[in-house]
């Protein structure tokens, strides 16, 4: 890697870093709304991760996860995918529909919806921040969901975003819930033109 | 459109935001004609229900809330739509005031929010 994208690198991971500040409370605000259950989010801290090595990352390339995905579009351009692992996306599940009262059926039903919303929700409030500190026009589409092996999910990424090489930024962090964690990662994934404008664009008082 | 009239249409592709939205609604005594996933089906169900009141999300595959909008108040220049969208999309609720969106929520939704729209467009039905 030239020394002048590592610099680009190092610069971005402290802007997505500043920017997951931002945006936690105000998704941990939402999903406790939407629930009625009490969230937060713990800190996460994004490193910069080529993307063969995610799916070891993330536990094993076998392991099943729920992944929603948010693709941007707009003057920034990326995708911003978050991953649940199985056993962190059933908890979640129950937690959702706990208020509810619906039958196991009607829970299943609705299971990858309430995951998507979720992912919508983190998603969201990610890329409001980006928007917020950077004044550009970043607009999320309608969420994807899908629940397959990791690996298989790095592979539909990997065609995508062939290009894109070693930029891809990797966050794990944890829904809390009566401090009880539930494992998350993000991806934050820019086309390399978008992720050199929203350094350009960040504010410099903010990344001090 | 009588004021006592308390049918909703929901319009939202994810599921669980209509179990949420439902589970609102009904213990109020608002009763859910129907569901829609897209703009397609809003207008096909509107068509046929003629409910009190539109739950309408923006953003939605193939034709979008705006749109839907549009075409609903073209049809009925007195429905009532409410606009739904997640934070950040400024610019489309704009939109969908000027083109007849009666109010917007934001969400994620909050049983306080979504009741006091609700309400404020049936008091403005009794008024007329």
């Amino acid at each position: 890697m030239s020394s002048e994208n590592n610099k680009l690198c190092k610069e971005a991971v402290a802007v997505l870093n500043k920017v997951w500040k931002m945006s936690s409370q105000k998704a941990a605000e939402d999903l406790t709304i939407m629930s009625g259950d009490n969230f937060h989010l713990s800190n996460m801290n994004f490193q910069q991760v080529p993307l063969e090595d995610i799916p070891d990352l993330i536990g094993n390339p076998e392991q099943i996860v729920s992944v929603v995905m948010l693709e941007i579009t707009g003057k920034c351009k990326g995708e911003i995918l978050l991953i649940l692992p199985e056993k962190s996306a059933d908890e979640l599940v129950s937690i959702l529909f706990g208020n509810y009262q619906l039958s196991a059926e009607e829970i299943e039903e609705n299971r990858q919806s309430a995951l998507r919303e979720t992912g919508n929700i983190l998603g969201s409030a990610f890329l409001n921040s980006i928007a917020a500190i950077t004044d550009m026009e970043v607009l999320p589409t309608v969420p994807v969901d899908a629940k397959d092996m990791t690996a298989a999910i790095m592979d539909i990424i990997q065609i995508k975003y062939a290009s894109i090489g070693d930029q891809i930024f990797v966050a794990e962090s944890a829904l809390m819930r009566d401090s009880k964690p539930m494992a998350l990662y993000l991806l934050a994934i820019f086309e390399p033109e978008s992720l050199a404008e929203i350094v350009k664009h960040s504010n410099r008082s903010f990344l001090e | 459109m009588k004021s006592t009239d308390k049918t909703v249409l929901i319009v939202d592709d994810t599921s669980y935001t209509r179990v949420v939205m439902r589970r609102i609604l009904e213990p109020e005594g608002f009763i859910v004609v129907a569901e829609a996933s897209n703009g397609e089906e809003a207008i096909e169900l509107y068509n046929k229900h003629k409910p009190m009141i539109v739950m309408m999300d923006i953003i939605m595959p193939g034709i979008d809330g705006i749109q839907a909008l549009q075409e609903i108040r073209r049809i009925d220049p007195q429905s009532n739509v409410v606009m739904c969208s997640s934070l950040g999309q400024e610019k489309r609720l704009t939109k969908a005031i000027g083109l007849g969106a009666r109010d917007y929520i934001v969400k994620p939704l909050r049983a306080d929010r979504v009741l006091a729209a609700i309400r404020a467009i049936m008091l403005l039905q009794e008024d007329r």
